[in-house]
């Protein structure tokens, strides 16, 4: 043998191609980042990338002056758009030990990842934060249903019922009053909007709130559906009667059915066509700055959500909060300095909500001068403190969640009424 | 000239010796050391071994692992303790959801394969007349057309939503109100509009990948076949028939296969145009696997769904395979 031929692999050569492909496979398991940056994930609008200049601005300028000097720097990460498909990717990663260090998390998703998630009481210690300050509505979100603070909630908004002053001389406090008082304007041209689509937008706008004011739960004590037959069940089918209502009579037109976001609503607000809608406490700013004079907190009113019987108003109440994930607590620590520096602090939430236009959750923060808040702040705190509930944190809240989606979207397009959308709902969650 | 007569009868003795005798085979002299000395570069093994390392990577572990979620009542949530069972599949066929989701997927599937089919021959035949007749812009009509399948499918969801807004704002609507019409049709909210401008937007795209494939097919019929029928005197409607449409065959066939499987796939364009709404309404199965996994963290079920989804297509391949050696044995 005259020794294997020059081109031939050798051992040696499928050796150094067995640790090639090794290394390749291992690739995605390693992080971008390296050993001294902490990763921190926001979704677009509340991160580095924001396509509004002030928040990008401002955020850029706090990172710059937060990491000068320090050892350790933040490895900005933003997540898609789409904030719901967003969160199913935070959940499984946080489920798998390998999220973002710090990640923003939507607030009533966060009961899902609490026991992934580190606790933040010696932080918020550090940082002279006190639990007591949150509004109490949201303090649950926080802590998770446990004794130690879990996520530190940063903005917050509330669910209430925008008119117009010209139109509605006094708000309706019950549905049937707004079908009343809705059903000559809607004759004019002037509709009663909200969000009745397929989204989770939707269901925490129109149909939570008026389950809530009848007393009923969405839950009972074992997790399980608490609508599926008694009062209950009731409860739940009179919360869609209304809706089914608002669009039979014409008070509401059908195409609600597509409104997934509170914010369809805004076109046909700025187009003037619009007598009352169902909104969100972040669309006054947003309006304001859209109408052509900048009129909107002078021509519109804002008043609690109707109830069925006019006599205790709920609305629901959501917001944003960071949580951490990483086991490494000098990691744990930096992060979490660095969005209480730029997000929870008196400065740092007083200039994250004004920039933002968000409700501070932080009561502290609403008598500091550089908070600036719109004419209609004082309201929105009022309802956020003396109406607002939030959202379950059970393990099947998503389910029932879009099988209600679907239910509403139904009734609200027409295509079947409450009793049976309701059926078909109870169909799909058993 | 001598040297090469001499040599050729050789090689042709040794090749001859090496194909009749087995390789391995004691004492099969040259073969034989050929075979011990045979480098690994000319192994089959070494080029096969990736590739099958790749596909069950990435297609045969991940349908394995579907196909073994399905039967569980697992969460997208790693770490929660789940337990095995038909439940997925038991939940799925005695409720009624599921039973809708299908009946709207085969209406969507029906619709948009028929309309892109004829919509796609029908562009592929004008481009190609326009090109026999020598008329200019049929390259940009072509770069048009397939720009439409080129854009993803969340954006030509985004851009139909623009258009069938439901007031004089939309496209369409404002459309409509110029001609008369009341400008407020629901091509949205109402569930039967609704499934409607779903398969108009989806044949919108997929009209041009279509009419690409059929554009492809026509130039392989020879000019001389159109010339023949020509002189025989034959109508367009006849050439169309006897000539071109039988000749396109295949490409058809394979046409209507690409596009039935493509279209059971399709979730991302309704997605972004109707959520699966109103109600459920153009809640497709694609769109109900992603719903049930990413929105409700339901992979068992999901799973499930996603096992009927690969059947459909495994039966739509193995149609197209046996119509394929079909034809290859009448051929």
């Amino acid at each position: 043998m005259n020794g294997r031929p020059a081109t031939a692999f050798s051992r040696r050569s499928l050796l150094q191609l067995a640790g090639l492909g090794a290394a390749a496979l291992a690739l995605p398991g390693c992080s971008s980042a390296s050993p001294s940056a902490v990763t921190w994930q926001a979704i677009p609008s509340y991160s580095l990338q924001s396509s509004d200049p002030k928040r990008a601005g401002y955020l850029k300028d706090q990172l710059g002056k937060f990491q000068s000097g320090r050892s350790l720097s933040i490895t900005s990460e933003v997540t898609s758009a789409d904030t719901a498909a967003a969160m199913s990717k935070l959940l499984l990663q946080a489920s798998q030990r390998r999220a973002p260090d710090i990640s923003q998390v939507d607030g009533y998703v966060f009961g899902r990842m609490a026991s992934y998630a580190q606790p933040l009481t010696r932080q918020m210690a550090t940082a002279k934060l006190h639990l007591d300050d949150w509004i109490p509505s949201l303090r649950p979100i926080m802590t998770a249903g446990g004794n130690e603070v879990k996520a530190l909630q940063f903005t917050s908004d509330v669910r209430v019922l925008y008119y117009r002053k010209d139109l509605v001389a006094k708000p309706p406090a019950t549905w049937d009053e707004l079908i009343a008082l809705g059903k000559p304007l809607a004759d004019r041209g002037f509709v009663t909007l909200f969000p009745g689509g397929r989204s989770e937008g939707a269901v925490t706008t129109a149909l939570w709130p008026q389950l809530w004011n009848q007393g009923a739960e969405l839950f009972d004590s074992a997790g399980q559906p608490a609508f599926a037959s008694g009062s209950g069940y009731d409860a739940m089918r009179a919360s869609l009667e209304v809706v089914q209502k608002l669009v039979r009579t014409g008070v509401s037109p059908s195409r609600v059915a597509n409104f997934g976001a509170e914010d369809k609503a805004n076109s046909d607000v700025v187009a003037g066509r619009v007598a009352m809608f169902l909104g969100g406490s972040w669309q006054a700013a947003a309006l304001n700055n859209t109408l052509p004079k900048k009129d909107f907190f002078t021509t519109w009113g804002v008043a609690p959500i109707p109830s069925i019987s006019g006599e205790k108003h709920v609305t629901s109440a959501g917001g944003w909060v960071w949580a951490g994930f990483t086991d490494d607590q000098t990691h744990l620590d930096f992060g979490v300095e660095w969005v209480i520096k730029a997000f929870v602090s008196d400065e740092g939430m007083a200039a994250w909500c004004t920039a933002g236009g968000y409700l501070p959750p932080r009561q502290a923060i609403y008598d500091r001068p550089d908070f600036k808040q719109n004419p209609f702040t004082p309201i929105f705190r009022d309802h956020l403190t003396r109406y607002a509930r939030t959202r379950p944190g059970d393990r099947k809240y998503l389910e029932v969640s879009n099988s209600m989606q679907i239910a509403l979207s139904a009734v609200a397009s027409g295509a079947t009424g409450a009793d049976e959308a309701l059926d078909q709902a109870l169909n799909r969650l058993a | 000239m001598t040297t090469d007569k001499t040599v050729t009868p050789q090689r042709t003795a040794d090749d001859l010796q090496a194909l009749i005798t087995p390789p391995g085979t004691p004492g099969s002299g040259r073969s034989a050391d050929r075979q011990q000395r045979r480098p690994l570069r000319e192994s089959p093994w070494l080029w096969v071994v990736p590739l099958a390392a790749v596909l069950l990577l990435v297609l045969a572990y991940p349908l394995v692992e579907i196909i073994r979620l399905s039967f569980t009542d697992s969460s997208l949530v790693s770490g929660e303790a789940y337990t095995y069972g038909t439940g997925a599949f038991r939940s799925i066929a005695k409720g009624d959801d599921f039973r809708h989701t299908l009946s709207i997927t085969f209406l969507f599937v029906l619709f948009s394969t028929v309309f892109q089919l004829l919509f796609g021959l029908g562009a592929a035949l004008l481009i190609n007349a326009a090109e026999r007749r020598g008329l200019r812009g049929t390259v940009l009509t072509r770069t048009v057309v397939l720009a439409a399948w080129a854009v993803p499918g969340v954006i030509i969801g985004v851009i139909w939503s623009l258009m069938y807004q439901e007031n004089t704002s939309g496209i369409i609507n404002y459309s409509l109100s110029l001609v008369g019409f009341s400008g407020n049709v629901p091509f949205l909210s109402d569930p039967t509009w609704a499934l409607v401008s779903v398969v108009v937007a989806n044949v919108w795209r997929g009209t041009a990948l279509t009419m690409i494939l059929c554009y492809a097919g026509l130039k392989t019929i020879p000019e001389e076949v159109y010339e023949a029928s020509r002189i025989d005197g034959a109508s367009s409607v006849q050439t169309l028939f006897r000539i071109t449409i039988p000749s396109m065959r295949p490409i058809l066939l394979t046409n209507l296969i690409l596009v039935i499987v493509e279209t059971f796939n399709t979730f991302d364009m309704v997605l972004s145009l109707t959520g699966g709404g109103p109600g459920t309404a153009t809640e497709v199965l694609a769109l109900g696997v992603y719903d049930q996994i990413f929105r409700q963290l339901d992979v068992g079920r999901g799973a499930a769904m996603a096992v009927v989804l690969v059947v459909i297509n495994l039966v739509m391949i193995g149609v197209y395979l046996k119509m394929i050696s079909r034809a290859e044995k009448r051929a």
